[in-house]
């Protein structure tokens, strides 16, 4: 339901500003610079130091491909979220290893790492997921910390953009498969693609199944890519209003909406971090559960 | 290692993560009929482009993106039956 008050907002706070270009240019551009904080850019904006223009490197050229591998504000806040995940995990463990009842940083930490090993993993996946839980957990923290980098002031959401996500997709898809191959073995793998139908069929049920492979990643990579720009959009936008109005008596109206927005901002983070993890393992213990039935078909 | 369904508890937020684990899946499997139906149009029009047979295999590999991602979808549903159904078993 938020979606679709959302989804309005937006459309109408566009609509006003295209109505307002022909009045006064400034209010359009003042928009699109708000709007230009949502997406990815070559500046970095820092507390009294201002801009910082970001190197730019030559794109390299791959056959076809050309990669430009810049380092831009999204690949900042994705080494620095890896670098804050990294010191977090280590200090808590350090500080767990010491004493015999967690307290503080570690105790935080060891909250979520039981909460997703005896809610997501053994649920999902069986005591044998207890193997991949380092990968879920590892998951679950980055993605988590690249959500609350954007809620940060000076901030940017490096899961806003669709390469970050796409290449966490990535990895869901190869560990989907990894966990797949390794409980059933690499024949029953294969044989699961045929959909276990008569021969003749297969040269229809193998694509079919094989593009249901991708589409699971693929959805995990919109979800969570969406979630986390549509929800900046929204604040952008109601801040918009304020800049169309020119009024200071409308102002407290967008400011408490988007003191909303951004507390369900802040849920979200945690939220899409969850079910990005949950819908992994689950993928997974689907995958693994299939090795199960069949050796119960057959009466192991 | 404890069985942590001895210490559940029916506290309000717990009873909602569950209620997202139990639906989980189905805020997947609306995106994945989508993805299906996507992934086959951009590989429809990349193959159009290969042969200059525009828009015939796009609108062969449509309603093929149409089609898997239902199978797709009937079959996660079905998957999903059999798991509560074992869960409920134990």
């Amino acid at each position: 339901m938020s979606d679709i008050t959302a989804s309005h907002t937006l459309a109408d706070t566009l609509r006003t500003v295209a109505q307002m270009e022909g009045h006064g240019e400034e209010n359009g551009n003042l928009f699109t610079e708000l709007l230009h904080h949502v997406y990815d850019s070559h500046e970095l904006e820092l507390p009294f130091v201002g801009h910082i223009e970001l190197p730019r490197f030559e794109p390299i050229h791959l056959g076809n491909l050309t990669l430009d591998l810049s380092i831009t504000k999204h690949v900042v806040f994705l080494w620095l979220s890896a670098v804050i995940v990294l010191l977090v995990t280590t200090v808590a463990a350090r500080m767990n290893r010491k004493q015999t009842v967690p307290t503080g940083l570690g105790n935080l930490v060891e909250v979520f790492i039981l909460y997703i090993r005896d809610e997501v993993v053994i649920p999902n996946m069986g005591p044998d997921g207890v193997r991949y839980l380092p990968y879920l957990l590892t998951t679950f923290f980055f993605i988590l910390i690249m959500n609350l980098a954007g809620l940060v002031p000076y901030g940017s959401t490096a899961t806003g953009n669709v390469s970050v996500t796409g290449g966490l997709a990535l990895i869901a898809f190869i560990m989907i498969q990894y966990a797949a191959i390794r409980s059933q073995g690499l024949g029953h793998y294969l044989k699961h693609l045929t959909g276990g139908v008569h021969w003749s069929l297969w040269l229809i049920m193998i694509p079919i199944e094989i593009l249901g492979l991708f589409t699971k990643p693929f959805a995990l990579m919109i979800r969570l890519f969406a979630n986390m720009t549509g929800g900046h959009i929204v604040i952008v936008a109601l801040i918009g209003l304020i800049f169309i109005f020119k009024s200071y008596v409308i102002t407290p109206i967008p400011i408490a909406f988007v003191l909303g927005i951004n507390l369900l901002e802040l849920f979200v983070a945690f939220l899409q971090a969850y079910i990005f993890t949950m819908l992994t393992s689950l993928f997974m213990g689907l995958g693994m559960q299939a090795a199960h039935e069949e050796g119960e078909r057959h009466g192991y | 290692m404890e069985n942590p369904k001895d210490q559940k508890n029916n506290s309000g937020f717990s009873s909602y993560l569950k209620a997202i684990r139990t639906a989980g899946t189905l805020f997947g499997s609306g995106i994945q009929l989508a993805a299906s139906v996507v992934i086959m149009f951009f590989i429809g029009k990349w193959l159009d482009e290969q042969f200059n047979t525009a828009p015939w295999l796009m609108v062969i590999s449509i309603v093929f993106g149409v089609g898997a991602g239902m199978y797709n979808f009937i079959k996660i549903v079905n998957k999903l039956d059999e798991k509560r159904a074992n869960d409920k078993q134990r």
